[in-house]
């Protein structure tokens, strides 16, 4: 799962991306509305948290832009004042939740999982596929109530073909979503990190929880519960 | 130009001249017509007068007796001159006779055929100067069958008429020159007096700077009322705002003592997660505090000049939003307002009032909200009902409260309506809180007088 932060404030911006990566997210930040929308194009995010304060394009335009060139992601505004007025125009511009300044971060979190989950498809708050769980307010993943450790990038991995389980995703598109943008990707990590997660959720191969659909990518093939 | 008072006297003046010329004019010309009329009913006296004594001999000769009627006639040079003229053939004709008057002086005369009894009446310039002449044209029968075509010309010098013109002209201007200046002294008195009212405006905001006065006075002309009541409308509501803006800093330091009051008691006293505890909880309700009196602080309220807004319009952005907030309960909002419906009220307070509001009820209904609205003198009743548990009436009164929240476990609750209450009380409306009969759940309602 990977999310954008564009918020000019560097004490808030850095503590919301570490609150986010201790949430198993991959996190990119931008301080300014133009780096934002530079990093939403060439670095595509599951989930935008978009200031609408910020200096040069303001976040309003931030989002109108993002939409206009066919974004679909969820996006989360915050706005320091709770003027009416500035949440609608924000909603209208494309944003699909807000947050006032200033906010408590498991408020924020909670937001950002129902966005995310509405985003999926998903009507609960815990992913089922089958036999799996992936709960992710607790981070926690189970297989047949058996929890299952997984690493930050298994998890990221794990989380991202659940939510959108049934679809064959690309390994671009897998590297693109659980990597932050300065990191030096290499696509056969991805294939390492399939194969740890097909061992841990299935140690004895009776499940075979993701498909390698050749030239394409991998797919969850477990049926959604919910 | 830029004084309304230099406009009116130059415009004033221009007019007055124009005025004033014209009735010279017109004065003048009528006056030369009747002074011409009285030359020539004289001149055509003098023509009778000689016709009277005028005989031809049975040779068709002209008999004029030594004595004439005119005795201006018999003095020479006396600017009264009489000629009798015999029509030759043609375009001819030769003086017969000439009054005593003419004795030695040359008079030129170019014949126009005149029918019996016709009169020319001129203006000419002759040897003898610029003259009025009257002809008058006579066939004169002397024997049977035998008759003579004759003019009788009569002249008379243009000095007196001139004279009595150069009279007329002299007295005309000073009399006119004496009207127009009354008229202008009076014009200038006259809107002194009708600007009096705007030259009052700037004392009287003087005295209201000073603290003097509350308003402008009510003894202004109907035409000024519009400016000095919305004058007076946006000082009471510049002073409004003040007094608000004030309240709001008393009551933001008062309503900040508790929570700091309680941290500062906490310090030293209690054991570490204790004071964390107390620290969280004080520090979110101080942002409550602050949260709420910004949002008061910029409360646009009553007064002033407003702009309408339209209600569904508004209705529908928020509800719009709002259905996004709330994707999850799949909300159906019932809007019964009519969409020309609109209302005198700062947009950015509307869109307050209702986002509070409708967000409340998204908050606590299951799957139906609805906003409707009744229209009548007294003014609007906009109400909002939702199908969630509703408020108890233990809570209605502490909502209604000054930032108090109904549940604590539901953020910014209390705060919303205290808002809501608070801009709504800034209009001179009221909330109002009780149980939608047909959705069972609560049912808040905006009366905003008209």
């Amino acid at each position: 799962m990977k999310a954008l932060v564009i918020e000019d404030e560097a004490a808030l911006r850095e503590q919301l991306a570490e609150r986010l990566r201790e949430q198993g997210y991959a996190v990119d930040a931008a301080g300014d509305g133009e780096e934002g929308l530079y990093l939403a194009r060439e670095y595509p995010a599951d989930i935008a948290i978009i200031d609408l304060g910020l200096p040069g394009v303001p976040g309003v335009e931030v989002i109108r832009r993002l939409r206009a060139e066919g974004a679909a992601l969820p996006i989360l505004i915050l706005t320091a004042r709770g003027r009416w007025q500035d949440k609608v125009e924000g909603l209208e511009a494309g944003a699909d939740d807000y947050l006032v300044k200033p906010f408590e971060t498991e408020e924020l979190l909670a937001r950002l999982r129902a966005l995310l989950r509405r985003s999926g498809g998903w009507s609960q708050a815990l992913l089922r596929c089958g036999p799996v769980s992936l709960d992710p307010a607790a981070q926690q993943v189970r297989v047949e109530n058996r929890p299952v450790e997984l690493t930050a990038y298994e998890y990221r991995l794990l989380h991202y073909l659940m939510l959108h389980a049934g679809k064959v995703i690309s390994k671009t598109e897998l590297t693109e979503h659980i990597y932050e943008q300065d990191f030096d990707r290499d696509s056969n990590t991805i294939e390492v990190f399939i194969g740890r997660l097909r061992r841990k959720l299935d140690p004895d191969g009776g499940l075979q929880p993701i498909e390698t659909v050749r030239g394409r990518g991998y797919r969850l093939a477990l049926a959604r519960e919910a | 130009m830029n004084s309304l008072k230099a406009r009116l006297v130059l415009a004033g003046v221009m007019i007055l001249a124009a005025f004033l010329g014209l009735t010279g004019l017109a004065l003048d010309q009528a006056f030369q017509a009747s002074a011409r009329e009285g030359v020539r009913a004289k001149l055509q006296a003098q023509v009778y007068g000689l016709l009277g004594v005028l005989e031809l001999d049975a040779a068709g000769r002209v008999q004029m007796p030594e004595q004439y009627p005119d005795q201006r006639l018999q003095q020479p040079g006396s600017g009264s001159y009489a000629q009798v003229l015999v029509a030759g053939p043609g375009r001819s004709a030769a003086p017969v006779w000439e009054s005593r008057s003419l004795l030695g002086r040359v008079l030129d005369y170019s014949h126009v055929p005149l029918q019996s009894g016709q009169v020319r009446f001129s203006r000419v310039t002759t040897a003898v100067g610029d003259m009025f002449e009257l002809r008058f044209g006579v066939v004169w029968e002397y024997a049977p069958a035998r008759s003579r075509e004759l003019v009788l010309r009569v002249l008379e010098s243009d000095a007196a008429y001139r004279d009595q013109l150069w009279q007329f002209r002299r007295s005309l201007v000073l009399w006119l020159g004496i009207a127009g200046a009354i008229l202008l002294v009076m014009q200038v008195l006259v809107l002194q007096w009708g600007l009096r009212p705007l030259r009052r405006i700037p004392a009287d905001l003087h005295r209201i700077h000073a603290g003097e006065v509350d308003a402008l006075g009510g003894h202004y002309p109907h035409e000024l009322r519009p400016l000095t009541e919305n004058l007076n409308a946006f000082i009471q509501a510049e002073r409004t705002r003040g007094q608000r803006y004030r309240d709001a800093m008393a009551d933001l330091a008062h309503s900040l003592k508790t929570p700091l009051a309680v941290i500062r008691g906490a310090v030293g006293r209690s054991r570490e997660a204790e004071l964390n505890q107390v620290i969280g909880e004080q520090t979110a309700r101080m942002q409550e505090i602050v949260d709420y009196q910004l949002q008061r602080a910029a409360l646009a309220g009553r007064g002033g000049l407003r702009k309408r807004v339209n209600l569904h319009a508004t209705l529908q952005r928020i509800t719009d939003s709002l259905s996004k907030v709330y994707a999850d309960k799949q909300l159906d909002f019932e809007l019964q307002v009519d969409p020309a419906q609109e209302l005198a009220i700062e947009a950015g307070d509307l869109m307050e009032l209702l986002g509070n509001l409708l967000d409340n009820a998204c908050k606590w209904a299951v799957s139906r909200v609805r906003v409707s609205v009744e229209t009548d003198t007294s003014g609007h009743r906009l109400s909002v009902e939702d199908d969630g548990p509703g408020i108890g009436p233990a809570d209605r009164a502490r909502i209604l409260q000054r930032g108090v929240r109904a549940d604590e476990s539901t953020p910014g609750h209390g705060i919303g309506l205290a808002m809501v209450r608070d801009i709504v009380q800034a209009y001179g409306g009221r909330l109002e809180i009780d149980t939608s009969r047909e959705l069972g759940g609560a049912r808040l309602v905006l009366v905003l007088p008209a």
